[in-house]
């Protein structure tokens, strides 16, 4: 089992089959994209950001019709967001050796459980 | 060429044959994604001038990523009469092991392929052989029924699941357990399918967790859109015949999921073809 360094999710590597794993980082959550929203440390496109503004507006409209969840809520819902240098093993081809896999992106690594 | 009517004792009649002038290589190439496979290459050939019939053989261990795994034989000049490949360890499912031999001119990155002999999946029991074998894509079979469990990611974090590189899937029935913290809020688990970037399809699933709950979010095919059939079972539909390329994501995307929430690791179950790179 092994833990990444970036996400923070755990797998076993080589599965029950003997198959290999090949890990890839979930997009932010909706709970992740509002926590870093709220802390600043999060930089949406331009687009994602007039989404939200959009969003923001129509449910400060009062004439607006009331929705069971906020149209912010739901804008956010809809985002997909990368993690920063996210962990992706898929291999993308060998290394000059030939024998090497590249990964697509080893982001930093993980740590043995 | 030589002239065969020079030769005519080097022929063998009724036989498929083909002539080779000693310098094309032969090249066994090998996708594979089961554990601990060995796959056998072995031939018959008649050697040009030669008064008996030779055989060669050798060994491949392919790599377990779906990469191609190569070998080049020079077989020779002369006649080939007869090839056969078979996996001689491991236990790969139909579908998991891809095989192609070809006839062509150097060896390395500059071989120069001039002539496809066998193409195939192979299992221990499903051998290939030219001449007798019909050529084959890597999608043609019934593919590999997988049951795959999937990272546990961190609390609050959604699950996705990529198709690795070199693979074909088609999901069949996903299950994830998500536990909801005390925090007040309504969360319904909703399944993803996306290409790595664009959202192809969203299933919502019907159960709907509130503050400490502990439930199972289930999506399978042959399920209508969102079905609840009694209080143990709520399975989602999936699309039937759904087929996800390498790079596409199976996800969760949970509305009013919260930062203490915690999902498991999704068990899944696909049949996998080798699109083979």
């Amino acid at each position: 089992m092994v833990k990444c360094n970036v996400c923070g999710g755990t797998y076993e590597p080589v599965l029950a089959d003997g198959s290999q794993y090949f890990h890839a980082c979930p997009p932010l959550s909706e709970a992740e994209i509002r926590a870093k929203l709220q802390d600043k440390t999060l930089q949406l496109t331009a687009a994602q950001q007039k989404l939200l503004d959009d969003a923001a507006k129509a449910d400060a409209d009062p004439t607006a019709p009331k929705l069971d969840r906020s149209r912010v809520d739901q804008a956010i819902g809809s985002l997909v967001v990368e993690r920063a240098n996210k962990r992706d093993e898929n291999v993308v081809g060998v290394a000059v050796d030939g024998k090497t896999p590249i990964q697509k992106s080893p982001g930093t690594g993980t740590t043995k459980m | 060429m030589p002239d065969t009517a020079a030769a005519p004792d080097a022929r063998i009649a009724g036989t498929v044959q083909r002539y080779l002038t000693g310098s094309e290589t032969l090249r066994l190439t090998v996708y594979n994604s089961a554990a601990n496979v060995r796959v056998s290459i072995a031939g018959r050939r008649f050697p040009y001038g030669g008064t008996t019939v030779s055989e060669f053989a050798s060994t491949l261990t392919p790599t377990t990523n779906r990469l191609a795994t190569v070998l080049d034989l020079t077989p020779g000049e002369g006649w080939l009469l007869g090839l056969a490949v078979r996996v001689v360890a491991g236990s790969p499912l139909e579908g998991q092991t891809y095989v192609v031999v070809e006839i062509g001119n150097g060896a390395g990155a500059t071989f120069q392929p001039f002539d496809t002999l066998i193409a195939d999946t192979v299992t221990s029991a499903h051998r290939v052989a030219w001449p007798g074998s019909p050529i084959r894509g890597p999608l043609d079979g019934p593919g590999a029924v997988r049951v795959i469990t999937g990272s546990t990611p961190a609390a609050g974090a959604e699950i996705s699941e990529t198709v690795p590189t070199g693979a074909r899937w088609e999901l069949k029935t996903l299950w994830v357990v998500l536990v909801a913290s005390a925090t007040v809020a309504t969360r319904t688990p909703q399944l993803r399918l996306d290409d790595g970037t664009t959202t192809l399809m969203q299933v919502p699933s019907v159960t709907q967790l509130v503050a400490s709950q502990t439930a199972a979010a289930e999506f399978a095919q042959g399920m209508p859109y969102a079905a609840q059939v009694n209080a143990l079972g709520a399975p989602s539909g999936l699309p039937v015949n759904n087929r996800l390329a390498a790079g596409h994501r199976i996800r969760t995307s949970t509305s009013n999921i919260q930062v203490g929430d915690q999902y498991g690791a999704p068990q899944y179950v696909v049949v996998e073809w080798l699109e083979g790179a």
